[in-house]
């Protein structure tokens, strides 16, 4: 078995995973990275479906005519086993002469004679690329048969011929005067002469019977001569066939001679072909030119590359999602989709309705069809810079050839340069979405895909065979068995080869993603803005005292000031979708001064903000310089209207935003612009490999040298707080060990509740949430802690943002919703600057965050889809078994219908002698024979008579007696 | 009830009895004829299945397998005159079919019938009559008369030729036209009796021995019958279609030159017809065509490269190639 070769159009395949290769480099997309493992193992399956397939093809034995011809029509029969069809060539001395599908059995190919010779043996190469198609492989075998004897073609002029003399014995005289005859002499009488033919005159005078001797032409015999050594013996094997062809239509006898020798009586027509084709052989072997002279693309091992209408549907359809899933995102409504796919329609119906000469027709119109859809798509005023044209051009232009594209998909080469497009666009469009559709999305662009791969390649209906068998029911059930398990062997590979696959860190530096979708400035130089009309964040505290804070939605610790005891009523809405590799707290703001009620942001001079749009940060108050590049990148896309204040992982470096930001020495950063939603900016921060050892190595935490404004304890703090943060530090210098207690103490006594009481006016509001109501949220939690861990002399801050609650898989982002957002304590370590601790939500450190892998996260994804929707699940699978079995017994019903109740008997007797070796040709009579039973005779008779006979009638007995029989049959041996 | 389906309630009912007659009478000449022929049940049905389809059959094989002794003791069986005529290179067509002769008063001639005038005609070595002897056969198998003199004379019915001859030794013979073989309806080979049956005939107990002791098991009326109730047996249109197939079969294989004709057809249905009959059945089956088929074509195809011998191997491939109709 060797490899012959790779189908043509396989370079799109190879030239598109390549470009998805360049797309998850650049976008760093999760999404993208899975469907390269498809492709890795889509190509594995490609490359291994023709082996498989052909692993069971099998040629066993080769024939033909003995008599032939050189170049007239010649068939071959070959009798092979071909589960699949598989193509075949038959070679003679490597002069390909036959060539066709083998079908399981005998199979008839059409080809033609070769050049003149004597020929016995025959080299057969048959190749398969399974079921996909595209790799193809070959065996070859050589196979011997009855001597083909292949005349040349009579040349013009005939070889020199002389009549032979007459011999004695020639042939017997008759009175018969039919045809051109003469008589040319007397001879004797011999047995067999016609009296009437007796020469009297001559009998009298001799005294002997002589009879009048007449030669017809068919009489007269001719001796062709030949030379041999002439040096072109085909030329003179075709004078010499002319000659002796024309002796045979006159119906004289013919002899050749060679060389003066004795002259050689070839009786037929055969013995002369035969006689001229073994005469002098010249055995050439057509060779394959060396491989510097060969065609570039080598030889297309597919035998057929014509596209049938099914599969350029296939291949239109498939377009479809790739294309939705690409314009949707960037905001394009179902109009442009709708024109979209019209133009994709209308390349498929040129390309299935045109003849094949009618190539500038189809050009114009894809060039027509290709403006219509590029004016749709494309709108220049979005266009600003090279960022936005990668996201307000690229798109519409791949889209746009893709469409042109399918004007020219006439053949298999051009379908699968349009599949591998597709492809392409699906792998862009993972890299440009993050929203939870993509999976959905991608699995419908990977089944289109891989449906249409096959359906370009599927051999139709008269290769698979003759008519519907009747065995095909069960083959059908082990095929869709044997399919099922291809695909669930073909997603393990996929996943187990992401199992190795680490998230992907990022997108490349050169693209690091930043827009905005709407420019709104606003006066605001280092302090908050809240976007206008969003209902959720920021803004200051108004209408103190409601529980709600900052009007309905709002989350009071996107403010200036923070009461501790608010919290907005916050829903469900994705506010964030973070393209990160490790979940972390995304922060928004820090807060010093606490009151014993609220917190309050630093006071912050403004000035003049930092261009954009790549920030360089410098380090803020209490940051730890550091020297590298940041290598944390996160990519933020706003899915609401949010405020000026940027998001970050702590400690961001480099932010990338085409606006004037401040960068507050709190550590908060400020735009000069609110982030509508549909924005997008990058930050890269650089996270401090804090882990438990390196934290606990820092020793005590209350003699640093750090600004009071962090140990800052307000007037109103109890004693017995105070008194509990020592007792919690067990009366010994605080510790790292003194935060875990502290918190293991909080998550002791205290219930985490968002409907915990207010505290009464004037009250601390550390002490009632710790000794009072001891019920609280994660602002109460925070304060608690910081103002504890201050009281013991550790520098303590609070810090508002986001947290991740939701990781999307597929697409690779964290999500953020209303809900999520939170309060957190960052304490301030000598080695690490601030980090920030947290009872409630569970961050890991940085040092200490597990290494992903994707295969294992969507193994887990896939975890928890089924414990979360075990019910769902089951419910599909028992509605889907019992759909499968309605559909059997509808269809057995339906067979029934149409096959009457011993036309299913007929299949059932049919299938079950098949089973034991029979033809499936056979009558029924020898389908019986396999069985040996008089049973089965019994049942092949009623079958025959029910299907024959005039006298049939149906009769319950009967029915029942052979119906019992065969499924008696059925089941023995 | 209708007058005309009455009628064919009536002429079905008829046409049963007469089957099942035509039945009996089948088993009889199988029975009869295989007390004298050792073993070979299956060549003796195809030789009672031709006799009762109203065919010739010829027989090749070499010499001493007991051809000449299955002609007899068919034509015994039949009760019918029996004849037989040996093939030889100046046996003319006169010496088989008849000529004028003298009467005796001197005055005129009169018609002296030949060999051929008796109801199994045995035609030992055909290949060696030449071909104007052969020829003379033509007009009489397929007619049923002979004429002489632009006289037509009829031959007794039923008339049956059974021709047999020795494919090994060729020297000196004249090979069967493709009209002549065509005229056949079937071709057979008997093969040797295995050991058994070979001892029944060295003992006596079969053989020529016993070819006295064959009674007459069917009158030649009883035999006319017979073969009118061959002719009722239905063939259905699928089964018509699947003998056209294999005669199509046969027309398309390449390494056969010619293929068979549509009389090759019409004898394969008529032999079937037979079969289905001697199993006692009133309708063609798929098997009886390919069994008819096994003998009544490969005598008919030329294969390409005269490769004697080649033709049933190729028949029983174009039988595999066509799918058999069934219900």
């Amino acid at each position: 078995m060797r490899l012959a070769g790779v189908a043509r159009g396989a370079g799109a395949y190879v030239a598109a995973w390549v470009g998805a290769a360049m797309i998850a480099l650049l976008t760093g997309a999760t999404g993208v990275v899975i469907l390269l493992a498809v492709g890795v193992v889509s190509a594995v399956a490609a490359v291994l479906a023709g082996p498989m397939a052909l692993r069971r093809a099998e040629v066993h034995s080769l024939a033909t005519a003995t008599v032939a011809t050189a170049g007239d029509d010649l068939a071959w029969v070959v009798h092979a086993s071909a589960p699949r069809p598989v193509h075949a060539v038959v070679r003679l001395h490597g002069a390909e002469v036959a060539s066709g599908w083998l079908a399981d059995g005998t199979t008839m190919l059409s080809g033609h004679a070769p050049r003149r010779g004597v020929y016995d043996t025959a080299e057969v190469v048959w190749s398969t690329a399974g079921r996909l198609g595209m790799v193809w492989w070959r065996r070859r075998g050589r196979f011997t048969f009855a001597p083909l004897h292949c005349g040349p073609v009579p040349a013009e002029r005939p070889a020199p011929a002389v009549r032979a003399p007459d011999d004695l014995d020639g042939p017997v005289a008759t009175n018969d005067r039919a045809g051109h005859d003469e008589v040319d002499g007397v001879r004797q009488w011999r047995d067999g002469d016609e009296v009437s033919t007796v020469h009297w005159p001559s009998t009298l005078r001799i005294g002997e019977f002589v009879v009048r001797q007449r030669t017809r032409e068919h009489d007269e015999q001719w001796v062709v001569s030949a030379r041999s050594g002439t040096g072109d013996p085909d030329t003179e094997a075709a004078a010499v066939r002319r000659a002796l062809d024309d002796c045979m239509a006159r119906g004289s006898s013919a002899s050749v001679q060679l060389d003066g020798g004795d002259p050689l009586l070839l009786p037929t027509s055969a013995a002369v072909v035969q006689w001229c084709a073994a005469f002098e052989p010249v055995v050439e072997r057509v060779r394959r030119p060396p491989f510097w002279r060969r065609d570039l693309g080598g030889r297309d091992p597919e035998p057929d590359s014509t596209l049938r209408p099914a599969g350029r549907w296939a291949v239109a359809a498939a377009a479809i999602t790739p294309m939705a899933m690409l314009l949707q995102p960037l905001g394009y409504g179902l109009f442009h989709v709708a024109v979209v796919v019209a133009a994709l329609a209308a390349g498929a119906l040129v390309t299935t309705r045109t003849r094949d000469d009618e190539r500038l027709k189809r050009q114009l119109l894809g060039l027509l069809m290709g403006l219509i859809v590029g004016a749709t798509l494309v709108d220049p005023s979005a266009i600003t810079g090279v960022m936005t044209a990668m996201r307000f051009l690229m798109p519409q232009l791949l889209v746009t050839l893709c469409v042109v594209q399918g004007f020219e998909c006439t053949d298999r080469r051009g379908a699968r340069v349009a599949l591998a497009c597709s492809a392409l666009l699906t792998a862009y469009a993972s890299g440009v979405r993050v929203d939870t559709a993509l999976g959905g999305f991608m699995l419908t662009a990977v089944a289109t895909l891989a449906f249409a791969s096959q359906a370009i390649t599927s051999p139709d209906r008269r290769q698979r065979g003759t008519a519907d068998e009747p065995a095909t029911a069960s083959t059908s059930a082990r095929g869709a068995i044997v399919r099922t398990g291809a695909v669930i062997v073909a997603v393990a590979a996929v996943i187990g080869l992401l199992a190795v696959v680490p998230v992907p860190r990022g997108p490349a530096q050169l693209t690091l993603p930043s827009w905005l979708s709407e420019r709104r400035e606003v006066d605001a130089t280092g302090e908050l803005a809240t976007a206008t009309g969003s209902p959720l964040l920021g803004g200051p505290v108004q209408g103190g005292g409601a529980r709600t804070g900052a009007g309905a939605g709002g989350y009071p610790g996107f403010s200036n000031s923070m009461d501790t005891s608010l919290r907005g009523d916050l829903g469900d809405e994705v506010v964030l979708r973070v393209r990160a590799p490790a979940a972390d707290y995304w922060r928004g703001q820090t807060f010093t001064q606490f009151d014993g009620r609220s917190w309050t942001v630093e006071s912050f001079a403004g000035g003049e903000g930092n261009e954009g749009p790549d920030h360089r940060i410098p380090p803020a108050d209490g940051d730890l310089a550091y020297p590298g590049e940041p290598d944390f990148i996160q990519t933020f896309y706003v899915e609401v209207d949010m405020p000026n204040i940027l998001f970050a992982a702590p400690r961001p470096m480099r932010v990338l935003l085409d606006a004037t930001v401040w960068y507050r020495p709190d550590g908060a950063l400020r735009a000069d612009v609110v982030l509508p939603a549909g924005s997008a900016y990058t930050v890269l921060s650089h996270r401090a490999d804090t882990t438990t050892e390196g934290l606990r190595a820092d020793g005590d935490l209350s003699n640093l040298t750090v600004p009071d404004k962090y140990l800052q304890v307000p007037e109103s703090t109890s004693d017995r707080t105070i008194a509990l943060a020592r007792e919690l530090s067990l009366g010994s210098t605080p510790t790292y060990d003194t935060i875990v207690a502290i918190q293991e103490w909080l998550g002791e006594h205290v219930e985490y509740d968002l409907d915990a009481p207010v505290p009464p006016d004037g009250a601390d509001a550390v002490d009632h949430f710790l000794f009072e109501s001891q019920r609280g949220f994660c602002e109460q939690i925070a304060t608690a802690t910081a103002i504890m861990l201050r009281s013991l002399g550790v520098p303590a801050r609070i810090a508002t943002g986001y947290v991740p609650s939701d990781r999307d898989e597929i697409a690779g982002v964290w999500i953020s919703r209303a809900r999520d957002a939170h309060a957190w304590v960052e304490v301030w370590f000598p080695s690490f600057g601030w980090v920030a601790f947290d009872p409630t939500a569970s961050v890991p450190f940085a040092g200490e965050s597990p290494a992903h892998t994707i295969g294992g996260e969507l193994v887990q994804a896939l975890v928890n889809v089924v414990a979360d929707h075990l019910t769902l699940i089951v419910g599909v699978m028992v509605g889907g078994a019992a759909l499968l079995l309605t559909i059997r017994v509808v269809a057995a019903w339906w067979r029934r219908r149409r096959r009457g109740r011993w036309g299913v008997l007929q299949d059932r007797f049919v299938a079950a002698a098949v089973a034991r070796g029979a033809a499936t040709t056979a009558p029924n009579a020898e389908l019986a024979d396999a069985f040996d039973d008089e049973l089965a005779a019994m049942v092949a008779r009623t079958l025959d008579e029910c299907a024959f006979s005039p006298s049939w009638h149906d009769d319950e007995h009967r029915f029942h007696d052979v119906d019992a029989a065969v499924t008696a049959l059925e089941h023995a041996g | 009830m209708p007058i005309d389906s009455r009628m064919t309630a009536v002429l079905s009912t008829d046409r049963a009895l007469a089957r099942t007659a035509a039945h009996e009478v089948a088993g009889r000449l199988v029975g009869a004829v295989g007390s004298v022929l050792a073993g070979r049940r299956d060549q003796i049905e195809v030789v009672t299945a031709c006799v009762l389809a109203g065919g010739h059959l010829l027989i090749e094989d070499l010499p001493g397998v007991g051809k000449t002794l299955l002609a007899q003791s068919m034509a015994a069986a039949v009760g019918g005159s029996f004849a037989r005529v040996q093939g030889t290179s100046d046996l003319l067509p006169a010496d088989v079919v008849g000529s004028l002769a003298p009467n005796a008063e001197g005055l005129g001639l009169h018609f002296r019938p030949g060999p051929v005038f008796a109801n199994v005609v045995l035609f030992d070595e055909l290949n060696r009559a030449n071909p104007r002897t052969q020829s003379a056969l033509l007009e009489v198998m397929e007619e049923g008369r002979v004429t002489v003199d632009g006289a037509g004379h009829p031959v007794p019915t039923p008339f049956t030729v059974i021709a047999t001859q020795n494919p090994i030794e060729m020297a000196g013979t004249y090979p069967l036209a493709e009209g002549v073989t065509d005229r056949f309806m079937a071709a057979i080979s008997l093969g040797r009796a295995d050991a058994d049956e070979e001892v029944d005939v060295l003992t006596g107990r079969r053989g020529r021995t016993q070819l006295a002791e064959v009674s007459r098991v069917a009158d030649l009326n009883a035999l006319l019958v017979a073969r009118e109730s061959v002719a009722t047996v239905h063939l259905a249109e699928p089964v018509a279609r699947f003998a056209v197939d294999i005669l199509r079969a046969t027309r398309t294989h390449p390494r056969i030159r010619i293929g068979a004709s549509t009389r090759a057809g019409v004898s394969m249905v008529a032999l079937g017809r037979a079969f289905a009959l001697m199993d006692g059945r009133d309708h063609v089956a798929p098997h009886d065509i390919t069994r008819a088929a096994g003998c009544s074509l490969a005598h008919r195809v030329v294969v390409a490269g005269h490769e004697r011998g080649a033709a049933d191997e190729l028949v029983a491939e174009c039988l595999a190639a066509v799918p058999a109709p069934r219900r």
